[in-house]
Order: structure tokens, then sequence, then C-alpha cells
């Protein structure tokens, strides 16, 4: 199994090791082996550059037992014996190629991720392509040391499938899967097929919603001291119809103006305008830079059931007043990644 | 440990099944070898496992198990065969092996135990290395490797059929690579090592020592005792004498080696032209002494020859050997000079009776002793004539003789096996002044009509006499067939009948039955021995042999092991690419690969797919051309609709849907179909 030359050069570069030892040392210093290469931006394809093979524990209990054999055998010159324990032997040689083989071709692709808060498991789909007969036993899972616990392998049928991964997403922010290792041990567990790679795969992680806290006072124009109650969609006055924001409520569209206007539309209420909620970073004093964002994490999240128009304002940004999922989802975006 | 990690997964039904089997399958020769208590202790652990694996419930605690494992311990120090040796081993393995089922929730112990498994199986082939352990080798080793295709099987989803189909894939290409391995890996001559109880243990043969009676022990045993391959001719049988060993001291009751005869021969052994090449496969016997055809002039590797023309092994012969040898099968030859201290050993007279005296010194007056000038050939003549006049009898449970048997023998029994005649006669010649010694060894051998051999028994072991003669050297006297001259053609057993002797199986004379009892008998033997030739004696000597042979001169360690990783390398290549090429086969989906199947049996119908058409397209013209096809084509085209273009199925499904086209691919048999009413 050859191991690339990709990267080789950074990785010498500022090294003042002498030019022959350097060169000693550089296949152990690359070992793509056991950090893997680079992220890959497409498709990653399974091939002889990318799979490794070594025994299993049970494969090196094995060697040293067919010594045992082999000795005993040439002992007490028994033929039979030394055929017994050359046919396990070249049993173990033959798996290994067959544990080669159920990895080899696999092609694997980033799927979707969708963002999931502080606390959860972020999940990251990877899309297989086997392109070959069912593939048995095969296991992927986040090389990272929390990555949680061992694959639990599957069977990967011919054609296309996917799997999900899950890592823990302890922060808000950014959570990049890292690179993953595909592995399998079929047919005999003799010895362990495994591969590493990366997907550009990253899951955005919002903060953690914090406990449930009453609103702020709403700044609304005529409604001033109200702390509303989440209410149901739609309520107030009929004011007219404007266009549907992508993101609104389905509840919202008014079906048969849509109909005639060939584009979507939506009610309009009146005492939604008055009711306007400002989430501010600035009316949370004297809290931590997190608790003030789970805070404004649950408030986003109460505000936009509401179905009122609602604001965030954090240093460096501001959105809405507006309403829906879009609103949401860019809201609680800009609160996981924020930098204070 | 704690409870939760000892009570781990579950054992699958299809890995339980096989690994049980592998269990069962590795342990159950073994059963007669070890005490029965220790059989029915490891059967009802077995019958606990079963019963847990089925029922469920709980593991045993694991002091429990701590607690078992010692008490098996000490049963099997207290009841081990001594000394301590392979039985004792066999037993710990056997127990360990039952002992393994208490502990099996972990995948290591799973794995565990199928090495285990292994190593009983070669266990069985150190105590039988036949055919029908060989068998079962494969047996186990196919079920085992099944049972660790479904252990690594994490979804199950194999069963334990499409286990051992798997593993029986991994053995296709195996089990040759193995045969190469077996015939290049360097073989060294001789052990690394022994246990003491491994040596001539349960072994018959001949001993060092001679007395009345124990060339009958050994006669009355029907093993193998060798056989010999001829190229060429066999002997007649009238010289099939195998010379064993040569027996020159004695104190009148038993006969010893000495000293002399066991000096290595000088000088480089005389070959001639007529002598006799054979092969022999040597049984074990535990002693050094090697046979050959009397009288051997070549000595084999790892042997020599000794001034008696004894063959020597360097070391005792504890398994079965193969080794070539020539002789000059006419008898006389050896040392010939006068007045060797060889010579003076073989004129010793024990303590013997005046009657024995008298008699020889009478045999010594005829042939000219006064006159200074022994003719010992003429002492020789009057000696058989003795032994044919006399009433002597030839019979295998002779009288006992007391202490002077020579005596006894000569003049008042008159009855006895072929080591009281030998012993008697070669009495006589030393009292008469003729140098005289015993040789012991076999007489006899059958030819077996299939493998141009010759199977000699333990029952053809037989003594005889040499006197040495000025002109002609050491020549072979057998004062048995003067009273029994029937003795070369028969082995004693059969020459005696049934009567005298424990159970045996007695061959009715002739008649069809017996001859084919007979045949059976031989193609068995041939069989059993060109087993032992191929397979168990593929030894250091047979394969620089069939080195030799296929023109490798060099077969040495080192270029056996350069042919050996050659060999394997260029296989495992080949293996690995044939693995990549059917994988780029397999790139091809099964239903693709079905379908193309069809679309060729389909050619051959006259209403080929054309390159553009779809199924859907495809079934609706055939329906229009052949309407007789239709329903064949459509059982087809429908599954691969679904497989092909249908939002991805389950995985149940898909492969109940697989298993539909391939049926209908299969059925699909256009040639076999009756057309429909025919043209319109």
């Amino acid at each position: 199994m050859s191991l690339r030359r990709r990267d080789l050069d950074v990785a010498a570069k500022g090294n003042p090791v002498p030019g022959a030892l350097a060169r000693l040392a550089r296949p152990l210093r690359r070992a793509g082996f056991l950090r893997g290469e680079g992220p890959a931006a497409g498709p990653v394809a399974l091939d002889r550059s990318r799979i490794f093979v070594l025994p299993t524990r049970a494969g090196w209990t094995l060697g040293a037992l067919l010594l045992a054999m082999l000795l005993g055998s040439v002992n007490y010159e028994n033929g039979l014996g030394l055929l017994l324990t050359f046919l396990l032997g070249s049993l173990a040689v033959v798996s290994i190629l067959h544990t080669h083989r159920n990895l080899s071709g696999l092609r694997l692709a980033p799927g979707r991720t969708e963002p999931v808060f502080a606390g959860e498991a972020a999940r990251f789909a990877i899309l297989l392509d086997n392109p070959g007969g069912t593939r048995r036993a095969v296991a992927l899972r986040p090389r990272a040391r929390n990555g949680g616990r061992e694959g639990e392998a599957a069977d990967l049928p011919p054609g296309a499938s996917a799997v999900e991964l899950l890592r823990p997403a302890a922060r808000r922010g950014r959570l990049a899967l890292g690179p993953v290792v595909v592995e399998t041990r079929f047919p005999l567990g003799l010895a362990r097929a495994w591969s590493v790679f990366e997907l550009p795969l990253g899951c955005l992680v919002y903060p953690r919603p914090g406990p449930p806290h009453p609103w702020p006072a709403p700044t609304g124009s005529d409604r001033e001291g109200e702390a509303a109650a989440p209410s149901g969609v739609g309520q107030g006055d009929f004011a007219g119809i404007r266009r549907h924001h992508p993101g609104e409520s389905p509840g919202t569209v008014h079906w048969k103006a849509s109909a005639r206007a060939q584009e979507l539309l939506s009610k309009h209420f009146l005492g939604e305008q008055g009711a306007q909620l400002w989430l501010s970073w600035d009316d949370l004093p004297g809290l931590g830079t997190e608790e003030r964002l789970s805070r404004l994490c649950r408030w986003a999240l109460e505000a936009h059931g509401s179905a009122r128009p609602w604001a965030l304002r954090l240093p460096g940004f501001q959105a809405g007043p507006d309403r829906g999922e879009a609103h949401l989802r860019r809201c609680l975006t800009a609160l996981a990644e924020f930098e204070p | 440990m704690t409870p939760a990690a000892a009570n781990g997964p579950r054992l699958p039904p299809a890995a339980g099944v096989l690994l049980f089997a592998t269990w069962a399958t590795a342990l159950g020769p073994h059963a007669l070898r070890v005490p029965g208590w220790v059989v029915v202790a490891v059967a009802l652990l077995g019958a606990w496992r079963i019963r847990l694996e089925l029922r469920g419930g709980r593991e045993l605690p694991r002091w429990l198990v701590f607690g078992l494992t010692i008490l098996g311990a000490l049963g099997v120090a207290l009841s081990a065969p001594r000394p301590l040796g392979r039985d004792a081993a066999l037993l710990l393995l056997f127990l360990l092996g039952g002992l393994k089922l208490l502990e099996l929730r972990q995948a290591r112990d799973r794995v565990l135990l199928v090495f285990l498994s292994w190593f009983l199986v070669l266990a069985n082939l150190l105590y039988d290395p036949s055919p029908a352990a060989a068998v079962h080798m494969g047996a186990t080793v196919l079920v085992s490797a099944g049972a660790l295709v479904c252990l690594s099987d994490a979804r199950g989803n194999l069963g334990w059929r499409g286990g051992l189909g798997v593993a029986g894939r991994l053995l296709a290409p195996a089990l040759p690579l193995a045969l190469v391995v077996f015939l290049l890996f360097p073989r060294v001559p001789g052990r690394l090592w022994s246990l003491p109880a491994d040596v001539s243990r349960g072994l018959s043969g001949f001993s060092e020592t001679m007395s009345p009676g124990s060339v009958t022990d050994i006669a009355l045993s029907d093993a193998v005792a060798f056989r010999a391959d001829f190229r060429g001719t066999l002997p007649p049988s009238s010289q099939r004498y195998w010379r064993g060993l040569v027996l020159q001291d004695t104190d009148g009751v038993r006969w010893t080696a000495g000293r002399s005869p066991q000096e290595v021969l000088a000088g480089p052994p005389e070959t001639t032209a007529d002598a006799l090449e054979h092969e022999v496969t040597l049984e074990p016997h535990g002693k050094r002494w090697l046979f050959a055809l009397d009288r051997p002039v070549s000595a084999p590797e790892g042997a020599r020859l000794t001034r008696g023309s004894e063959l020597r092994a360097a070391a005792p012969v504890v398994h079965r050997r193969r080794y070539a040898v020539r002789s000059l099968p006419g008898g006389s030859g050896g040392e010939t000079q006068g007045e060797s201290p060889e010579l003076a050993a073989a004129l010793a007279l024990p303590a013997v009776s005046a009657r024995v005296r008298g008699l020889a010194q009478e045999w010594a007056q005829a042939a000219g002793a006064p006159s200074g000038r022994l003719d010992g050939e003429a002492v020789v003549r009057q000696a058989l004539d003795f032994f044919r006049r006399e009433p002597f009898v030839y019979t295998l449970s002779p009288p006992l003789l007391g202490r002077d048997p020579v005596d006894a023998f000569l003049f008042e029994a008159r009855a006895g096996f072929c080591e009281h005649f030998a012993a008697a006669f070669t009495v006589l010649m030393r009292a008469a002044g003729v140098p005289a010694r015993v040789v012991a060894g076999y007489l006899g051998g059958e030819e077996n009509p299939l493998g141009g051999y010759l199977l000699v028994l333990q029952a053809d072991a037989h003594a005889w006499s040499e006197v040495w003669l000025e002109e002609r050297g050491w020549v072979r006297v057998d004062p048995t067939t003067a009273v029994a001259p029937e003795r070369i053609e028969r082995p004693i057993l059969r020459m005696l009948g049934a009567g005298s002797l424990p159970v045996r199986f007695a061959l009715p004379g002739e008649g069809p039955l017996a001859a084919g009892i007979r045949w059976t008998r031989a193609a068995w033997d041939a069989l059993g021995h060109g087993w032992n030739r191929w397979v168990l004696g593929y030894d250091y000597f047979r394969q620089r042999d069939l080195m030799a042979r296929l023109g490798y001169r060099g077969a040495t360690w080192r270029g056996l092991s350069i042919a050996l990783a050659a060999a394997g390398g260029v296989f495992l290549a080949g293996l690995a690419l044939a693995l990549a090429r059917r994988g780029a086969g397999a790139l091809e989906l099964p239903e693709v690969r079905a379908y193309r199947r069809f679309c060729r049996r389909l050619d051959r119908t006259g209403v080929p797919r054309r390159p553009h058409e779809g199924p859907l397209d495809l079934a609706s013209r055939i329906a229009q051309e052949r309407a007789d096809l239709a329903d064949a084509a459509r059982a087809v085209l429908e599954p691969y609709q679904r497989l092909r273009y249908a939002p991805q199925l389950p995985s149940g499904a898909r492969q109940e849907e697989l298993r539909r086209l391939r049926r209908a691919v299969r059925a699909f048999r256009p040639g076999r179909m009756p057309r429909s009413a025919g043209p319109k």
C-alpha cells in the first residue's frame, strides 16, 4: 500500500533534520496511515493508494499459533500437520486480499447536514456509491477522539446508499466532521482494512437554548408595555395581502389570491406590526457571552413560534423585524457564529 | 470485569451453529484418547452452553469459571498418564477446549475457541495421520472458517450456509497455495527435540536381545513392519530375507549384539551392477536399526553400514521413515579376512552341555577337523541333515526349555520357533569350530498387486544364522527351513492357522469371496502406502529427490526458500489480479449483469434488443413480434425495471426482486419454448 507524496514538502519545511535522516523519517512523518490525507473536495474513491491493511490482534495471535504449529509439525515430522499449518496460513493470506477488496472501489461523497443545537448530536450524512456486490460488515466512524464509540458495522447494499455519522456537538459554532475512518474486518476478522479520508462536511451548531425566561418588553409603536405571550398565527385585524416571503409559515398564504396572481401571496394582519419583538444583546447586561447567546436563542425560538415579527440585534448584526423559517435560521446562524 | 461486560452481545445464531460444529468436530476424535470423566465433563459443558444460547440465561460468575478451571487443572494433574508427554498435553488441551465454553461472551473468546479447535485438529494428526484424519482436517477447517466468517459478519445477514459459502470461496485458492508451500517448504533432516515419553512407546519390533520366545512375541502381531518398493523386478520369495540386526554374544540363553559387528564398515561399500535398489518405508519401532534386503551394501542418508552389514540410523526411528538402499541378495559377503576379532567373537562358546559339544565334535571330526583343515560347508550340511532327520517340529507355541535351552531344545523338546533353531544351530557351529552368528530380521513379504511393492508384517519376523566360510565369507544358513521349508512361502501366522492364536480374521483359502477380500485389503494398503509416500513421508530426503527429478538441483535451504517465495508471490499476485478483475466485473450492478444475460439470450430469438430500447419498449415490441415469449420476457423486464428505475428499495425487497429477476432470466430459454401458431 503506497502512501501519497502530497503535503510532503510542507511537512519537511522548517525541519532542521539533515537530508538523509529526513528522508528516512519521511514515510513515518507523513503517515497518511494515521492522519489520513487532507480533505478532498469531491467524492473519495477508495483505491489501492488509500486502503491500508494490517492484521488484527486475532491475526497476530494466529501468526504465533501457526508458528507453534509449524515447529510442532516439523519436529514430529508430521506431513499432515504441516499441510494443516500451511492451509490455515494460506487461508489467512487469502482472507487479507478479500478484506482489502471489501473496501476497494467504494466511493464516498458528502451529503447534507442539518444544523443542531449545542448538546445534541450532529448528524453528518455520507453518500456511498457501491459499484460491486454487497459489502459486508463495513464500519464508518469519525476518527476524532470524541467521535463516539466504535463505528457499528453494517452491510452496504449494491448501488447508492447513505449513512449518517453522529458526533456530539458540545459547543456552538461550526463543527467539522474531520477525518473519517472506514474499515472492515470481513471475512475472517484476521485482518483489518481501513482508509482515513476527510470530506468537506461541517455542521452548524446553534447555541444551546437557555431555560425559559420572560420576554423583553416589546418595543412596538402602540403596544408598549405589553409582555405578550406567544399567540396563534394570523391574529389581529386583516390588513391586506402582500408578497409571500420564502420561509414564512404556509398558514399565512392566501391561496385564492395566489391562484389569481400566479404567485404566492400571504395574508397580512394589522396587529403584527404593533407587536414587534426586539431581542437585543444589550438587554442582557451582567451575563456572560454564552449565557446571553443561550437566552437570545431561547427567545428567538419562542418568538418564531409566536408568529409575530421579531428582530434580533447583536453587536455588528441586526435582522428583522421579520417572520418565518428563513429569518429564524439567519438569526440562529448569527448566534452560532457570533464572536464578541 | 462488570457483569454487563461479561454478558456481552449474544452469539448470532449462524455463528453459534458453526462455532459449535467446529468445537464438536475438533474434539470428537479425541474422545477415546482421554479419560472418561473428562469426556463426560466436556460433554456436559457443551450441553450447558447450547442450552444457554438457545434459551438464554445467565453466564457463570467469574469466580466460578476460575474455580472450575482450577478444578479441571487439578484433575488433569492427577489423572494425566505418566510420564508427562504427548498424552498429558492432549488431555490438557481437550479440557481447555471444554472449559473455553464457559466464557464465550467476548468476540475474542469466540475466535480463541476456533484457534483452540485448530490446535486440537493438529493433535489429532499427530496421533492418526491417516487419509481419514486428512478428510476430518479439511472438514473442520471449512466449518471453522465458516464460523469465523459468521463471527465477523456483524449483521448476521449471511446465515450459516452463506458463511460456509464464503469460507469455501476462501479455501478454494488457499488449498493449492498450501500445496505449493507444502512441496517447497524446506524440510530439515531429523527432529528438533523430543519428549522422553514419546520414544519407543507402543511400538513393536525387535529389541536389542533375543531369547527363546522373543521373536514369537513379535510374530504374533499382524501390524505392518515396513513396505519395500523395488525399481524393476521383485526378488524371488526365497531371497526375501530382510536383515535387521546381528546377534553375536550369548550366555547360552540370551543373545546380544556384542561389540565388533557394530563398528562401521571401513572403506566405501562395494557396489556392483547387480545390486538391487529398493526403497523401504519403515514403520516406527523405536530402535535404531533399519531393515534392508539381505545384504545391504549402501547406507542411506542419516544411517551407516556396520561391519556386520547392519544399517544403523543416527537416531531411534520414532516416526515412519523412508530410505533408499542397495542390496546384494546373494547372501554371502561382508568381512572375509581371517583372524579378525570379529571371527574370534563368532567362535565364543557359552557353557554348553556335553551332549551338545559331543554332537558338534562328531560333525567336526567327519568334516576333517583332525587333519587341521575344517570343511565348514560339510559341518553345515551335517547339521541341516540332523535337523531334517530328527523329529523337529516348527511351532509358534514351544514348550518351556529351562536353564539350558539349547540342550533342552536339541535333545528333549525338539519343538520350537525360528529363534530356537537359529540359536541352537549357531551354538552347534561354534562348538564345531565354525564361526557363526544369529541374524534377526524378517522373512517374506506379500506383493501388493496394485502398488508394486512388498508388504512385510511383524508376523514375518524371523531369525536365522550366518556362518563364516573361508572362501565365501559370511554365508546365510536358515536352519528353520530345513524343518519347515514352507516357511519361506508364507508367514508363520498363515502357515499355522488360527488355532493357537489370539482372535484373528482368518481368510478362507480360495474362492471369489476370499479373493475379493484380499483385493480390497491390498487396495486399501496400496492407498495407505501411496499416502505414506507422498504426504506423510514427504521429508527432507524425499523433497530433495523430487526436486532433483524435476531438474532442480539447488534444493538447499536457501534455494528452496527462494523458490517458495517466488512461487507464493506469483500465486498471490495472480489471485489478487483475479480478484481485482472480478471486482471490475462486479462494478456492474447485479441486475445489469442479469439483464445483459437476458439480452444475449434474446439475440438468439431473432428479436434482439435495439441499442436505444429501454425495457418497457422492448417488452411491448416482444409482445408484438413474439407473443409466445411475451410472458417470459415480462417476467424478466418488470423486476429489472423496478430494480433499475424505482426509487430506492429497502434491502430485503431489493434482494427479493433480484432473486425474481435471476430466476426469470434462468427460465428464459427461447430455444425450448413452443413457437406460437407460426407466421401469419
